[in-house]
């Protein structure tokens, strides 16, 4: 079997600059209305745990994929590649949305651009594979927009055999947001144990490693119910 | 997909538009047609970017709801266009001052990239390729430059005000008609020079705002001032006050002269109110990995859990205005448990005594502290225990210390700690006041004409307004404002009935048609950092050289154009002075050709400050290599003393990182007749000026001392110790914006607030920047970066959602004395539960919110009212009170 690409993704780095978000309008067109990534703020509870872990989060590109299985037309509009890509086929789609509903981490979205047949298609990250044989020189680079503009390497894309063999050497652990058994190739790293004491309680304290992840809250587009920065 | 079917693509139905919009409590705010089409026709009076917009197929008439904006600002390799040459220029947004690889076809930038070369870019990407930017440099600039909304002609007003009625004139007509009521106020008003006042920025670049200042002081006029009095100008005032000079103390990136990573090397960084992951992303970035590399422990000082936050290890939630009273706690424990650093205490250090004695008689204790700050004393105590014992620790401050009635007085008891800690002049350490203006264009001195006498008003824009209100101290005639008036300054009903004053003509430079246009008489249209050659500043005092990427829009101009042809006018006009006066002191040459203004002009003025940052160097050392302030020429004494492996690539001066080191390269820059060896602090004492007899004189004549007792806002909600504002002006010690000084009001310190204002208003309101997409209201002019940053929210604890039976998105209303607002509600942990927070820099003009689906939010400054520090001009804009309710 061919190897397969992932994304790398470390929180700890993150500073929340979004440029990720905008690198990827940037490159794929995608407008002001929608955009196919999101950095979402998981946290925080006070009282609990005052901290907050910012996660990238895109389409998975799933072993399983729901959205394919969801897809009703004849030949699936939407295909996984050998390399692991889960790619969108616009001249097939009909933009009946299922694969939109079918997505646990809501990374498809109907868009304003037509096909060939005149039905809006459906629209999501493509792990920028028009860029995968690209000339690494080239302006831009030869990796996904988000990956070549994030200014502090928290975002990395590789083959995930090569990605998943670099964490267990750093000692780092996976966070495991699969509870549906799509198997998501994105690798989210955890947050290291917590460090941040809340000050309005006691300053030596730290709190138990318990994050107050919520499975739900795992979506593209759930930053606008979590993010502080609108 | 070619550019005529990506265009065809976004005909959007009326069903699509309500399937794409994304939020659903926008879906209570109106969306009119009708807005749209007035913005549309406002864009045409206002003279549309036809030209830019020739490569989109962009026809007269097409409104944005057809034209793929945002689609269509940049070209991929595969879309077949390719750059016919790549800029090396940068982004003026934020102090981080990154780097820009701007690929340009036909004079146009197609695209931009970050510039891997800068260190503090390094980690963008893949190493080498290409080096980060955040989401306002990447699109912003883009969006800013080709936008139909841009002002493109000079205007004149023709309908009455408030309104866009405004028809385009040439530059000539403006230039003479400003010119002739520049002399006629001067000769003719009761009030004479001093009645015409100008504000600048150098947010737009570095050396763009200072002819303004040469311009008012030729003209005769006092009144000329800059952003930092709304920014963040009140640390580098307290250094000055205390120490002789005043800016960032640290720097980022390699340092050659202390072969260390200075602010990079800090153990131990304390951010007092400052949210630097979304203020200046690229420089927190290059912080966050050398905080990995040497281990250092963050502590953020806040009263919201931010993005800064996110990396710290201790989060300390005080209560808006109170951080006095923290940092007294702190010295308090300091000094009464001997973690003092004597040696430097001993040597460097005027009036450790009388503070000690002063802090114990008050009893500034921890205990006490944590009964104003909500902090409680144990964690103040380790707090101050830990700052203390590690080194080299750095305190880090902006808007959240600076944005408050006691900014300067709480700056220096910052200092102080810093001081006695033995923290300041130590790579690593230091009172990094992240400060607004610092470096600058060093002009030759005036030849001949008017020496100013008289003192201008008090030195922030909000004085503009209350001069033409109050009529005190003196009125205002007319208004030069680069910025945006109704938003930025406190009171906007206050504000708006100033520029209704038919007394005053008002002349805005602007990009866009913001709120303050409605008021103005002219508007002058500028440019981006884009379009000119300029030199900007990063937070740390390196200056970076900026070439010119693209074509100029229209028929804008820089300002410095613009200040050095309004001279060539008045040498017509103005019968008073000789033509030589206005043209011999100015040289078109300065705009024309930046190289060699900063080459021939500001280095060769520059002293031992900046003598040495010519632009040829600063272009030859880039990006690798940034020159920092001070960096003198290399016959300088202080330049002499660095060995060869001190010195930058070139072999000369490389500036240095930081400042107060006890070094010959420091002290030397300072020596004169008292003080032939230099000084280590550039003040009378050579020491750190915490309190003198004479001192305290000085400071008591205009109700401050030199020990600041505890105060805050005269809105705080456990009514503590505040201000009052005395009905007589006194010459400001500590600012001085011409020859004539500044008046400011004297004050009362420590008196008890108005207890019935708590009653009717029983929630502190505190306001600040949005989000990483935003940069005051320019950015809102970007489509991606309003859209990362769309609503105006009333930011809440789930306490006080619960109280007020609100959730995420409902709407609520904020009132306070002056008026009020209504935004959607974010209900958020990280915040007091009796504080709300509500962000800045909306306006109700800003069309582009309108166009991708949401609305143009008021101000927030509706609701804040007009307190100040008088030792530095800053408002207060973080420490007010208000009450909510539901709509």
């Amino acid at each position: 079997m061919a190897q397969k690409y992932a994304f790398l993704i470390d929180g700890e780095r993150c500073i929340f600059c979004r440029a990720c978000v905008v690198a990827c309008k940037l490159e794929n067109h995608v407008g002001s209305q929608w955009q196919r990534n999101d950095v979402i703020l998981i946290g925080p509870d006070q009282g609990k745990n005052p901290a907050m872990y910012p996660v990238f989060m895109n389409c998975q590109h799933c072993e399983r994929p729901a959205c394919i299985a969801a897809c009703p037309v004849e030949n699936k509009a939407i295909e996984k590649r050998e390399d692991g890509v889960v790619i969108i086929i616009p001249d097939k789609c009909v933009g009946d949305e299922m694969c939109v509903y079918a997505c646990a981490y809501g990374a498809l979205r109907l868009s304003p651009h037509k096909n060939k047949h005149g039905y809006h298609v459906v629209d999501k990250c493509t792990y920028c594979v028009h860029k995968l044989d690209r000339d690494p020189d080239a302006p831009g680079g030869n990796r996904p927009a988000c990956v070549m503009t994030c200014p502090n390497r928290a975002l990395d894309f590789g083959l995930r055999d090569e990605l998943l063999a670099r964490v267990k050497r750093e000692g780092r652990d996976i966070l495991d947001i699969d509870k549906f058994g799509m198997g998501p190739s994105n690798i989210i790293l955890k947050p290291r144990p917590v460090r941040m004491a809340n000050a309005l309680h006691d300053s030596d304290a730290t709190y138990s490693s318990e994050w107050p992840f919520d499975i739900k809250a795992f979506r593209v587009g759930a930053s606008e119910e979590l993010n502080p920065a609108g | 997909m070619k550019r005529d079917e990506a265009i065809a693509c976004v005909e959007r139905s009326e069903k699509l538009k309500i399937t794409f919009s994304r939020r659903s409590f926008l879906k209570t705010t109106a969306i009119g047609g009708g807005a749209l089409l007035l913005s549309d026709n406002l864009a045409d009076k206002l003279g549309l970017v036809e030209n830019a917009f020739a490569m989109h197929n962009w026809k007269e008439g097409t409104t944005f709801e057809q034209f793929p904006f945002t689609e269509r600002l940049v070209w991929r390799p595969e879309d077949g266009l390719v750059a016919d040459k790549v800029v090396r220029s940068g982004c003026s947004f934020c102090p981080s001052a990154c780097w820009h690889m701007v690929h340009v076809k036909d004079g146009r930038a197609i695209n931009v990239y970050g510039d891997p070369d800068n260190p503090i870019q390094a980690a963008g990407g893949v190493e080498g390729k290409q080096g980060g930017v955040c989401a306002k440099g990447r699109i912003g600039i883009i969006q800013l430059l080709y936008n139909k909304y841009r002002i493109t002609r000079p205007m004149k007003r023709v309908g009455p005000k408030p309104s866009m009625k405004f028809e385009p004139v040439s530059w000539d007509q403006v230039f003479t008609e400003i010119a002739q009521k520049l002399v006629d106020i001067r000769d003719n008003s009761p009030e004479g020079a001093k009645a015409v006042a100008a504000k600048t920025t150098d947010r737009v670049s570095r050396d763009n705002g200072a002819p303004q200042f040469r311009f008012m002081h030729m003209y005769g006029s006092p009144n000329t001032t800059h952003e930092g009095y709304i920014c963040n100008d009140a640390g580098g005032i307290a250094q000055g006050l205390i120490l002789g000079k005043g800016s960032q103390t640290n720097g980022f990136s390699y340092d050659p002269v202390t072969g260390t990573y200075d602010l990079g090397d800090s153990k131990y960084v304390m951010w007092f109110g400052v949210n630097d992951a979304e203020s200046h992303p690229l420089t927190h970035a290059w912080m966050r990995r050398r905080k990995e590399i040497v281990k250092a422990k963050w502590i953020v000082v806040d009263p919201r859990m931010t993005a800064t936050a996110l990396s710290a290890e201790v989060w300390v939630p005080i209560k808006p205005g109170t951080d006095m009273a923290l940092v007294y706690g702190m010295l308090h424990y300091i000094m009464n448990n001997n973690l003092i650093d004597s040696d430097f205490v001993d040597k460097w250090v005027a009036g450790y005594d009388e503070l000690k004695k002063f802090v114990n008689a008050k009893g500034y204790s921890p205990e006490w502290a944590a009964g104003i700050t909500g902090i409680p004393a144990k964690s103040i105590q380790q707090i101050a225990k830990d700052y203390a014992t590690t080194k080299p620790a750095a305190i880090i401050t902006n808007a959240g210390i600076n944005h408050h009635v006691n900014a300067v007085d709480c700056e220096r008891v910052l200092i102080f700690l810093t001081a006695i800690t033995g923290n300041l002049g130590v790579p690593g350490g230091g009172h990094v006041a992240m400060h607004n203006s610092g470096v600058g264009v060093s002009f030759p001195p005036i030849k001949g004409g008017p020496t100013i006498t008289e003192a201008g008003l008090p030195p922030q824009p909000d004085f503009f307004v209350r001069a033409i209100n109050e009529g005190k101290p003196y009125k205002l005639r007319m208004i030069f404002y680069q910025g945006n008036m109704t938003t930025q300054n406190s009171n906007t009903a206050m504000v708006k009935k100033a520029l209704m004053n038919p007394d005053v003509t008002y002349v805005s430079f602007n990009l866009f048609p913001q709120e303050d246009t409605e008021y103005a008489d002219y508007i002058l249209p500028t440019q981006t950092f884009y379009e000119f050659d300029h030199v900007h500043r990063r937070l740390d005092r390196a200056l970076m050289f900026r070439e010119r990427a693209v074509d100029p829009i229209g028929e804008t101009k820089s300002e410095l154009q613009v200040w050095i042809e309004l001279a060539g006018y008045m040498a017509k006009l103005d019968k008073k002075n000789p033509p030589e006066y206005w043209t011999g002191n100015w040289d078109p040459r300065w705009w024309q050709d930046k190289r060699y203004f900063w080459n021939e002009i500001c280095a060769k003025n520059g002293g031992a400050w900046s003598g040495g940052m010519t632009a040829d160097r600063m272009i030859n050392l880039a990006p690798k290599h940034m020159l920092k302030a001070p960096c003198p020429p290399m016959d300088h004494p202080a330049a002499k003393v660095l060995r060869r492996d001190q010195l930058a690539e070139d072999g000369q001066h490389p500036g240095l990182s930081v400042m107060f080191l006890d070094d010959p390269a420091w002290k030397l820059l300072w020596a004169n007749e008292k003080f032939p060896n230099g000084r280590r602090f550039p003040n009378d004492i050579d020491k750190v000026l915490i309190y003198t007899k004479e001192f305290d004189d000085k400071m008591k004549a205009i109700g401050h001392s030199a020990l600041p007792e505890f105060y805050t806002s005269p809105e705080s909600m456990a009514g503590l110790p505040t201000i009052k504002y005395l009905n007589e002006f006194v010459k400001s010690p500590s600012v001085s914006n011409s020859a004539g000084g500044n008046l400011v009001h004297k004050v009362e310190i420590g008196v008890k607030p108005d207890p019935e204002i708590r009653k009717k208003y029983p929630i502190q309101l505190t306001t600040g920047r949005p989000g990483v997409g935003v940069f005051h209201t320019i950015s809102h002019w970007s489509w991606s970066l309003s859209q990362l940053c769309r609503d105006r929210y009333v930011q809440m604890h789930p306490k006080m959602a619960a109280k007020l039976k609100v959730k995420s998105g409902d709407m609520v209303k904020v009132e306070t004395q002056r008026g009020s607002l209504t935004g959607p509600v974010m209900v958020w942990d990280g915040i007091q539960e009796d504080t709300v927070f509500v962000p800045h820099t909306f306006g109700n003009r800003q069309k582009v919110h309108e166009d991708i689906g949401g609305k143009a939010w008021d101000t927030v400054n509706v609701l804040t009212e007009h307190y100040y520090d008088t030792l530095s001009g800053q408002n207060e804009y973080k420490c007010q009170l208000c009450k909510v309710s539901k709509v």
